[in-house]
């Protein structure tokens, strides 16, 4: 799981642009939305887009975005549940 | 009528937001050389800078230095003109469309491929409202900014602009204009220029643009009848007008390369190191020629 996290923290730096940003400065609980990193909706889109693309996870229920992307540690939980690749 | 160049300043090959050049140039081998980047936190805070390519860090620095500079806060109008526009991220965004579908593509990328979006960027960030235009016209996009500018100040729309040229250079797009022999000679770079111009001198104004004229596929003939006539009208023989060797050596080329000619001859007049009157030509593939007067304030 660990290992996932920091690989997790890389792409959202890589694909978010967060140049000045390195993985030990995200914290893997703290949310990642509005407060934590501040990300918004157009960061949403890049965290839907690089879910399916590095680990094949299309996201089928919207309601559930929330939950999942509410700070590194639940994204990696549900990706090591749901991964196809 | 005139317009005064108030302020201008360039991030490039050389040090940037600098006048060092003059004194100092860097001097490189290598045929492509990209930008030197500013320090851009001073002007763009973190949240927004990761949504603006290159090019538009660049565009966003120099606007804001001249507008410091200049005290002209907020431009009547803003206008620039790229070649490419932001060719860097329109690159990632369409390799991925080509290596990967159309499944995963990125929306930041997306939004920074749209290549005529700098001048509204200017404007978002210095909260103006007024006139706005990008031109994307190869060769001569920088000219054509700068001949609308001039044009709404002959018809008195407007007291004051930023004009600015801007172009990014990848190594993509290098080798493949390297393949049909276009850099033959030439050091390839990106241009990142802008200038604050308005219709009333001061003190600290660097340079008083007279003219500024574009012919589309002139000849000769035509080129030296528009200088005449120009000449003629501005009341200063020909001979009096000085066309200054190219900063293409210090500089590096790129499609809005002309706007580092005008640059660097607004810094010499400032310094009194230039000729009293400097005319710019540009003869972009012998299809479009531009021609710039400008004279000491």
């Amino acid at each position: 799981m660990e290992e996932l996290i920091l690989e997790l923290k890389k792409q959202i730096i890589e694909a978010l642009n967060l140049e000045e940003t390195t993985p030990d400065d995200i914290d893997t609980n703290a949310p990642l939305f509005v407060e934590g990193l501040g990300l918004d909706s157009i960061d949403a889109l890049e965290l839907i887009v690089l879910m399916e693309k590095n680990y094949g996870i299309k996201l089928t229920d919207p309601g559930k975005s929330k939950e999942i992307f509410k700070s590194v540690a639940t994204m990696a939980e549900f990706i090591q549940a749901n991964r196809t690749k | 009528m005139s317009a005064y160049i108030q302020a201008a300043a360039q991030i490039s090959i050389q040090k940037p937001l600098s006048d060092e050049w003059l004194t100092d140039p860097l001097v490189y081998e290598e045929p492509f050389r990209r930008a030197i980047e500013a320090d851009y936190k001073p002007f763009i805070d973190p949240v927004s800078s990761r949504r603006m390519g290159k090019i538009l860090k660049r565009a966003i620095a120099t606007a804001a230095t001249v507008a410091g500079e200049s005290g002209i806060s907020s431009p009547d109008a803003i206008i620039c003109g790229t070649g490419l526009g932001c060719i860097e991220n329109t690159e990632k965004f369409l390799s991925a469309m080509v290596n990967e579908g159309e499944s995963f593509l990125q929306p930041t990328h997306f939004i920074n491929s749209t290549h005529n979006t700098i001048s509204s960027h200017i404007a978002v960030y210095l909260k103006c409202n007024g006139y706005n235009s990008t031109y994307v016209h190869l060769g001569v996009s920088f000219e054509c900014a700068l001949l609308d500018a001039f044009m709404q100040f002959q018809l008195g729309r407007i007291r004051s602009a930023l004009v600015g040229g801007h172009d990014e250079m990848t190594s993509d797009y290098f080798n493949m204009l390297d393949r049909i022999g276009f850099w033959e000679g030439k050091v390839a770079s990106e241009c990142a220029v802008s200038f604050m111009i308005s219709d009333t001198a001061t003190p600290a104004s660097m340079a008083r643009i007279r003219e500024v004229i574009l012919l589309h596929n002139p000849g000769k003939e035509r080129i030296e009848e528009a200088i005449n006539t120009t000449c003629k009208k501005l009341g200063i023989p020909r001979q009096e007008w000085v066309s200054p060797p190219s900063v293409k050596p210090v500089f590096g080329e790129s499609f809005t390369e002309p706007a580092y000619e005008l640059y660097a001859a607004a810094v010499r007049m400032k310094k009194n190191i230039s000729p009293d009157n400097v005319l710019l030509i540009n003869n972009h593939q012998d299809r479009e020629t531009s021609l710039i007067f400008i004279s000491k304030c």
